[in-house]
């Protein structure tokens, strides 16, 4: 099976909670500034990766973990990707989770200045400290599509 | 193989695009195209329009402003589920009228947004065969 998140830059969120799945960062604790900026693609992406579906590793149930920017398509997307799969006939085989929905607002000024504008400080630190804060909603959220996608896999 | 006509919706230019792709099209009689501008139908989800004689199906799928990003993820699902390029087409269909289509479905269905919407791309989308016609003989 093949897992996609996807949030508006595939750089933060997204990114995040792939490297949760893929357990890169540990769910029991908050992750330190160092241990994020270590993720692949975490703050990393340019205009040029919007729309590419970047492979991020494989999971321990075999499950290939991808992560993907869509801009503020919101979860239209997942419909669009899961809709494609359905007509190949291979609608089974993939999960699309949004994370857009667990983005904060420093997150999102964060990331913005970040990488919209390049003002990698002070974008990064508030987008550190958004990441910190929003932690625990993608931590719930990775355990429910790691749950999803054992039952499917069964 | 499957065809997928990519449009900023799947009820405007791609649905017409399609249909002349399908030869469904005659004397250029939009009218005759069924669910064209109904918005209803437009759902983020491949519509099936149907099945030309060498079996190929054809869908339209709205892709919303960013054309260009949307055919990129459709390729890469390709790629990754184990596709080849020739499974499945992605065409763009752009219209000069998008934008103002896109604002005259912001219009609320109370003031008469769906039937607006409905009239003008119509008239408008008409200035375009042509150029869908040469679109879709090039597939």
């Amino acid at each position: 099976m093949k897992v996609i998140y996807h949030c508006y830059g595939g750089a933060h969120s997204s990114v995040m909670a792939a490297a949760l799945h893929l357990k890169i960062i540990e769910k029991q604790r908050l992750p330190t500034e160092e241990e994020m900026m270590a993720v692949p693609y975490y703050d990393k992406t340019d205009n040029g990766d919007f729309g590419s579906i970047r492979f991020m590793g494989i999971d321990d149930s075999g499950n290939e973990v991808y992560v993907l920017g869509k801009k503020s398509m919101g979860d239209k997307y997942s419909r669009i990707l899961m809709g494609v799969a359905e007509i190949l006939g291979a609608g089974d085989e993939i999960i699309a989770i949004d994370c857009l929905n667990r983005v904060n607002m420093s997150m999102k000024l964060g990331g913005f200045l970040s990488r919209r504008i390049g003002l990698i400080f002070p974008g990064r630190p508030v987008l550190l400290r958004g990441t910190q804060k929003a932690f625990m909603t993608l931590v719930n959220l990775v355990e429910t599509v790691r749950l999803k996608s054992m039952n499917r896999c069964r | 193989m499957k065809i997928i006509f990519l449009g900023h919706t799947s009820v405007h230019a791609a649905l017409i695009a399609a249909n002349i792709y399908l030869g469904k099209l005659s004397d250029d009689r939009l009218l005759m195209i069924e669910g064209l501008a109904d918005i209803s139908k437009d759902v983020s989800q491949p519509l099936y329009i149907g099945t030309d004689i060498k079996g190929t199906e054809v869908y339209t799928l709205g892709g919303g402003k960013d054309l260009w990003m949307v055919k990129k993820s459709i390729e890469d699902l390709r790629d990754i589920l184990g596709f080849m390029p020739d499974d499945l087409i992605i065409e763009i269909i752009s219209s000069r009228w998008d934008r103002l289509q896109s604002m005259l479905r912001k219009v609320p269905s109370f003031l008469g947004g769906r039937r607006l919407d409905h009239l003008i791309s119509k008239i408008l989308l008409r200035s375009e065969v042509n150029e869908l016609k040469s679109l879709a003989s090039k597939l």
